[in-house]
């Protein structure tokens, strides 16, 4: 706001005089909200005084309009009185004189009221007449050219080819060009061929994900919560949708409707469901302690401020607590935004888990291209295997089920001592203490396994057997003595199992012990405490602990809370796996077979049946299901098709398990109601709301429904006078570095106004009729002569307009973070051209992950990714710790995402010199681009310092840059010459492995220093 | 102009002009030689204060067992805390199932101590800063909102619950700019601890700039690898050819800023020198090889070690004297909601001897007067006990209602103590301070005024103090 009166208030007098008229209007509105709303607004009217309303400004005598002498208004900016003068010397906010003047001249000019421009529906605006008509390629051209013609002003001149390419290639894929490109266009810099090329450049995947770069601030995506644990979160797939989304060209208004409300949406895609994501992308925690409801409230309200700024531009958080104070939306209608999104199902705690529900499995493409396949050879294979099934005929032998009663063999994990070839663990000081103990049945031998916990405390002794697992078997059961002292009784046991995890739990009494709180077998309450002062043999059948036959038990643990245990004589009980007399008899393998978790539900439902029960049609599913997986005659043909099918599961089951997991909205079956929140306290229940909109925007599409669908088609309705403005002022401050709206997070009236508001409209009103197409938007900017101009700032520019909101030049300034980073290794040689997947660890400082964690949190230890495609990956899929971003991304002016954020600073500073010239990874790009470089074919000094300046920057380099670059290396070549030893640490400085060079090490080392100068050049930091 | 330009930005946009003459850091060195600092947005009134220290106890220490003394609770051990006392307050997920809130006294010894005035309580767990109260103003009724670490420490340091404010040193570096060329102007330390080592998380957000140009966020200084990241450069690489590769990306730079006319060329090649002169500046500030033996006897025996609590404050007056605006120490693992005998007279022991020292190693060098230093955690702990209680030990929950911290130096009056709990150290019944009274107080300290230092963002003047709720100075513990 500030940046945009001094843009009128820094104007001179007589360019201020010819202002139009209604950007006189809107910058006096601005001046009052800036000054006067806090206590005479929406909110507030102190004295009764509004001067939001046009009617309640014209009333009476506070503005005379013609008449300034007349007008209170005006009398009371300009007294001296500092009783009278307004605003108030407390409110810390007076006017500056010229601003004065502003609201005088306007009082004067008759005091034309504009409604706030952002909140008007979208203009159709015509193309202003130019006096330089040629010098226009696109529409938008002449609205600038316009501008500029009434500022006394001209264009520059169009950028050198070599420059607008770089730029151009920047812009829409976030990096350099290629030598060949620059040579091609150099050649022909025709608009064909540019236009041809910019073709190109859209229909590159790399396009998509520069695009997704940005829309990733707003969206704040990030891979872990954000608070106090701050442990992983696993929502990537999302961030490779927004790739797709926009490769695809995903019109923009399905993009709001799927992130807002893909699950929503009559059957939903996979695409659409990971978009939902959106709105599960704020942060969460799980610290101890934590109140529910407040957290909960948090959460929704970070959902519903997003989609306010992301969408509207608007400042909505304002009204949380109180009416907006500077925009027309009351509290109440806040929480009437708020409501849409207080339905959406999952815990307000995120348990600190990698995938708090909702969740769903996302497939990539290629996961569900492969998965497809595989499930399709599987169905043709298990087709031929039913052929052969059904040519053989099954007749029951006659044998007695009595062949089956045999006793299951008990195999005793210890007795007496601890087990052999076992690792064993405890938490106490004595751990695996054996003693005689109580006395108990004779199988229990002489010694116990004794332990003692204080009360409250959890005392374990376990072992793990990871060579020797024991495999279990259908019916298999598992067996424990135990022995509590009556004089000092635990207040629960606990047994638990380790197969592949630990999370197979049982436990006698109702203290939590370990997997408190966990769901299913994570703990299994068994019953109550057993008697004290006697031995109990404890029984589990394993899967109920969530084993299946199949599984390998390797590990037990003995846990107590509190009290004095005896433990003794696990052992597990096997009938073994099936016989001889199973496989040749359907109605002995039926008996045991009923115990198989394994088995489909309807076989299993039939086996639970008496076999005299079974019907004919029962009897036939059986024999199918026998004579297809179990009995011993059929194996022999069907081996061959069953081990086919073997190798198809396990690479199913591969890839099922690298098949991710992302998080996803969901609706509850039955939202709550939606209160306002007094003075935006938690748990201060106001008025109820339902799901509704502001009245001071268009109404709720009719027919449409009270949720987030309907409010995501409101949002994109044409008639919005907001959601179009405020995506193509984004896309304009992608390319330009500013937006047309300098604030492009707030449209209210705090925000700033546009440099050019007809140009603005003119860009909404042909976006929206093109169907919302970005690609077209954007190529439609960079094809015009705007884009194309130089950026050399003019002496007269630098004076008038140093911060080129006119743009009568083309935009320069630093590169963001990722294309840094990205444009270094490209030139090295080293960019991964991998698309996608989970987010990767590039090389950082040690520490810097420890330095701020919780102890426990699984983003403590930071170890970086070795395979040196992931190092090499573009930056937008380095993973983002939210409490310490990485610092190639923190030091230069990415955000934390820990909330959604429109624009970034660009801040210039002594650490990102450091970084720039020592991050080992910026080395190894240097040295990449110096072995280029030190192997360019026919080289004097001179032609290949030429060649690495030109390869970095594009343009042709000066005389004066080719010569200072050449002695620099000749002169560092004489140095690393005199200390061979020196110049091979610094080539091993950077990251392993050091590739293989015909080049003496002397020259790689000066050639490499000579790069790391270029990439640290200022026009190769900045876009020109 | 003058006249014309009443807020801050106008002053920062005034210098950003006139820097494009002269060039950004010649404009430093003009504004330096004077005494006067560069890019900050105020001209602050005349505080005491220059700089500030903030020594900061993550994981909230409990003031019941080393300043709040309540001998009444003796009596009272195990008996459960008056309903009328607790008036349904809320309290944290982790006790408000507990059936029973039963008072633990603590075990502790305390003493008064002579402060030049009333005297001070402190604690036999600090027998160092005990024998300096009559230089601390310690406040025993300092309260804030949050229940929980997460929005407490925020709360603490950027005024805000939620992520995304700037922090103190953010506003310090914003509202004053810098006073020197070649170190950074807010700097953080992090700390080893002794106790409990399961301890709360720090956030990066906690010394971020927030809504503020990121180049106001603190430096966080390592004690392994680079004092400052990548500060050092690559093995093999002598200062004298990297003096030489700069020169020759100055010239490059030069010429192209004679192209291009933009002015951030410029300023890159001044960032550059800084960077350069960094490399030389740190190193010396980290090197405590001329401190004499009975300074680092002062700070106690882990002054040698580095990233310690001592070694940390030994570096922050190292920093106070080569013109660094703000340091902010932090030292964690002070929750113990169990164990508090076991736990906390190690956490104590951590930084008793070096804040006291750190106090007096200023005052002797002539520092005191115009340093603030503040030493807090994030919120109090609970009277009554949380999980067992005996006569040996106990654990406390989380406590927003009251807690203690104390402030020195930067006209800060010395020997004062202020404000006070009830008998159970529970409520506040005089002179309550809140964390916004804090912030508010040490802006004042450092000549600004906590009113009008702001900066625009999404239409509101956001404030370290907050837009909603009112801050006022503590005038009582002013000089």
């Amino acid at each position: 706001m500030v940046r945009s009166l001094l843009f009128y208030v820094l104007l001179p007098v007589a360019i201020l005089a010819r202002v139009a008229s209604c950007q006189q209007a809107e910058a006096v509105r601005s001046l009052l909200s800036e000054h006067c709303y806090r206590c005479h607004g929406p909110d507030v009217q102190e004295s009764d005084l509004r001067l939001d309303k046009r009617e309640r400004v014209l009333d009476g005598d506070i503005v005379v309009p013609g008449d300034p002498a007349s007008s209170e208004l005006v009398r009371r900016i300009l007294t001296d009185d500092p009783d009278d003068r307004m605003p108030p010397a407390e409110a810390h906010n007076p006017l500056l004189d010229a601003e004065k003047k502003l609201i005088e001249q306007w009082v004067a000019d008759g005091a034309p009221w504009a409604e706030h421009w952002a909140f008007l529906p979208v203009r159709k605006e015509a193309l202003p007449s130019v006096s330089r008509p040629q010098w226009c390629r696109q529409p938008w051209d002449f609205f600038v050219l316009a501008r500029l013609e009434k500022e006394g002003l001209t264009p520059s001149p169009q950028a050198p080819a070599a420059i607008l390419l770089r730029r151009v290639t920047l812009d829409l894929l976030g990096l350099p060009p290629t030598q060949e490109a620059v040579r091609r266009f150099e050649a022909d810099p025709s608009d064909a061929a540019y236009a041809a090329y910019v073709d190109r450049l859209l229909a590159d995947p790399r396009y998509g994900e520069h695009r997704a770069r940005f829309w990733l601030d707003v969206a704040r995506y990030a891979d872990t919560h954000g608070l106090h644990f701050d442990n992983y979160r696993e929502i990537w797939p999302y961030r490779d949708w927004v790739v797709r989304a926009f490769n695809a060209n995903l019109p923009y208004d399905r993009f709001i409707v799927e992130q807002l409300a893909g699950d929503l949406l009559d059957r939903p895609s996979v695409d659409q469901r990971i978009a939902s994501g959106f709105n599960r992308l704020h942060v969460t925690t799980n610290e101890g302690g934590s109140i529910e409801e407040e957290v909960r409230f948090r959460n929704v309200l970070d959902r519903t401020n997003t989609m306010a700024t992301a969408f509207m531009g608007l400042t909505a958080g304002c009204a949380v607590c109180h009416d907006h104070k500077f925009d027309p939306l009351t509290q109440e209608e806040y929480y009437g935004l708020f409501a849409f999104f207080e339905g959406m199902a999952g815990a307000a705690l995120d348990g600190n888990m990698a995938s708090p529900p909702p969740a769903m499995r996302a497939p990539t493409p290629a996961q569900r291209r492969e998965r497809r396949r595989l499930e399709e050879a599987r169905e043709m294979i298990e087709a031929c295997a039913w052929k052969i099934v059904d040519a053989l005929s099954y007749r029951e032998p006659h044998l007695r089920a009595s062949a089956l009663s045999v006793a299951p063999t008990r195999r005793t994990w210890w007795n007496d001592a601890p087990p052999e070839d076992a690792e064993l663990h405890g938490d106490g000081d004595t751990i695996w203490h054996f003693e005689p103990g109580p006395p108990g049945p004779e199988r229990l031998g002489a010694l116990r396994l004794a332990r003692r916990a204080a009360r409250d405390a959890l005392a374990q002794d376990f072992f793990l057997t990871p060579k020797h697992g024991r495999r279990l078997e259908i019916g298999d059961r598992l067996e424990v003595w135990v022995y509590l002292d009556p004089d000092d009784p635990p207040q629960t046991i606990q047994l638990q199992f380790h197969g592949k995890t630990w999370e197979h739990r049982a436990r006698w009494g109702a203290k939590p012990a370990h997997g408190a709180g966990a769901k299913g077998p994570g703990d299994v309450k068994e019953g109550p405490r057993p008697v004290a002062g006697r031995w109990t043999r404890l029984v589990l059948d394993p899967v109920n602990l969530g084993f299946r036959p199949g599984d390998t038990i390797d590990g037990v643990a003995f846990t107590q809370v509190g009290g004095r245990v005896f433990w003794d004589a696990p052992a597990l009980l096997t009938h073994g796996p099936l016989g001889e007399l199973e496989r040749t008899s359907l109605r002995l393998w039926a008996m045991r077979a009923r115990e198989d978790p394994r088995l489909p539900k309807e076989i299993r439902a039939i086996l639970a049946l008496p076999q005299e029960a079974w019907n004919a049609e029962q009897e036939t599913a059986l024999e199918a299901y026998y004579k297809r997986h179990v009995w011993g005659q059929a194996r022999l043909p069907l081996a061959p098709l069953d081990e086919r099918l073997a190798e198809i599961k396990a690479q199913i089951d591969r890839l099922e398990a690298e098949i991710p997991h992302t998080l996803v909205s969901e609706e509850l079956a039955e939202p709550p109601a939606t209160h306002v929140r007094l003075r935006g306290r938690y748990d201060r229940l106001g008025k109820q709301v339902t799901r509704s909109t502001p009245a001071f925007l268009p109404p709720f599409p009719k027919g449409a429904r009270r949720d987030r669908l309907g409010l995501a088609q409101w949002l994109t309705d044409p008639g919005h006078p907001l959601t179009a403005r405020v995506a193509v002022n984004r896309f304009w401050q992608e390319l330009f570095g500013v937006g047309l709206v300098e604030t492009s997070e707030d449209f209210g009236n705090q925000g700033a106004l546009p440099s050019h508001p007809a140009l603005l409209d003119a860009l909404a009103a042909r976006f929206v009729a093109s169907g919302w197409n970005v690609k077209a938007l954007i190529r439609s900017i960079v094809l015009s002569s705007t884009y194309r101009q130089s950026s050399v700032v003019r002496p007269e520019l630098a004076s008038r307009d140093p911060a080129n909101r006119l743009l009568a030049r083309g935009p320069r300034y630093r590169l963001d973070a990722e294309t840094l980073r990205d444009q270094a290794l490209l030139l090295g040689g080293l960019l991964s051209p991998h698309l996608g997947g989970a987010p990767v660890k590039p090389p950082q400082p040690e520490g810097l992950w420890k330095a701020v964690a919780y102890v426990g949190s699984n983003t403590m230890v930071f170890e970086a990714d070795t395979d040196p495609e992931k190092r090499h990956r573009r930056s937008l899929y380095t993973f983002w710790k939210r409490t310490a971003p990485a610092p190639q991304l923190a030091l230069l002016d990415a955000p934390s995402r820990e909330e959604c954020r429109v624009r970034r600073e660009r801040t210039n500073t002594p650490l990102q010199a450091l970084m720039l010239l020592n991050d080992p990874q910026f080395l190894e790009a240097a040295r990449g681009l110096g072995d280029l470089t030190a192997r360019q074919p026919g080289g004097t000094v001179e032609n290949r310092a030429l060649w690495l300046l030109r390869r970095a920057l594009c343009s042709p380099p000066s005389d004066e840059n080719v010569r200072d670059l050449a002695n620099y290396v000749r002169r560092t070549l004489e140095s690393f010459r005199r200390d061979e030893e020196a110049a091979r640490r610094l080539l091993e400085s950077a990251p392993p492995p050091l590739p293989a060079s015909g080049v003496p090490v002397p020259e790689r080392a000066a050639w490499m220093m000579a790069a790391s100068i270029v990439l640290n050049l200022d026009p190769l930091l900045s876009k020109e | 102009m003058s006249n014309e330009r009443p807020r801050g930005v106008d002053r920062r946009e005034f210098l950003r002009r006139i820097g494009r003459g002269v060039g950004q850091s010649a404009l430093a060195s003009l504004l330096l030689r004077d005494g006067l600092s560069f890019d900050g947005v105020c001209s602050p009134a005349p505080g005491r204060a220059k700089r500030a220290i903030w020594l900061c106890m993550a994981g909230a220490p409990s003031q019941l067992d080393m300043f709040d003394y309540k001998p009444g609770l003796a009596e009272r051990f195990d008996q459960d805390l008056p309903e009328s006392v607790r008036k349904g307050q809320r309290l944290t997920t982790m006790t408000s199932k507990q059936q029973r809130f039963p008072l633990a006294p603590s075990v502790f010894k305390f003493e008064k101590r002579d402060n030049g005035g009333d005297g001070a309580w402190v604690s036999e767990l600090l027998p160092h800063l005990g024998r300096i109260t009559d230089r601390l103003a310690i406040v025993r009724s300092l309260h804030t909102d949050a229940i929980n670490h997460d929005p407490a420490i925020t709360y603490l340091l950027t005024g805000r619950e939620l992520p995304g404010w700037p922090s103190v040193g953010a506003w310090l570096s914003y509202g004053l700019g810098s006073m020197n060329e070649n170190l950074p102007t807010f700097v953080v330390l992090n700390s080893s601890w002794t106790g409990r080592q399961d301890a709360q998380a720090l956030y990066s957000r906690l010394w971020g700039a927030g809504v503020l140009p990121s180049r106001h966020q603190g430096v966080a200084l390592r004690s392994k690898g680079d004092p400052v990241l990548f500060l050092d450069n690559p093995s093999g690489l002598s200062r004298a050819l990297r003096r030489d590769q700069l020169d020759v990306l100055a010239r490059m730079n030069r010429r192209a800023s004679e192209r291009m006319a933009d002015p951030e060329i410029e300023t890159r090649i001044a960032q550059y020198e800084m960077a350069f002169a960094m490399q030389a500046s740190v190193p010396e500030l980290v090197d405590v090889k001329g401190e004499t033996a009975e300074t680092l006897k002062l700070y106690g025996p882990d002054a040698k070690k580095p990233g310690t609590f001592a070694a940390n404050c030994l570096l922050a007056r190292r920093m106070m004297e080569r013109g660094v605006r703000f340091v902010q120490i932090f030292h964690r693992g002070w929750d113990q909601h169990f164990n508090v005998t076991g736990d906390l007279p190690k956490q104590c022991r951590d930084i008793d001897q070096p804040s006291a020292a750190l106090i007096l190693d200023l005052e002797r060098r002539g520092l005191l007067d115009d340093t603030l230093v503040i030493w807090s955690g994030e919120f109090g702990r609970t009277v009554y006990c949380q999980g067992e209680l005996t006569r040996k030990n106990y654990g406390r929950d989380h406590h927003p209602r009251c807690f203690t911290g104390w402030l020195a130096g930067g006209g800060i009056r010395p020997g004062v103590v202020h404000g006070e709990t009830d008998d159970f150290g529970y409520n506040i019944v005089k002179d309550p301070v809140h964390v916004r009274d804090l912030h508010a107080t040490l802006l004042h300290c450092l000549g600004l005024d906590p009113e009008t230092l702001a900066v625009k963002s999404q239409g509101l003047d956001v404030r370290l103090i907050g837009v909603r709720e009112p801050a006022r100075v503590v005038k009582e513990l002013l000089l």
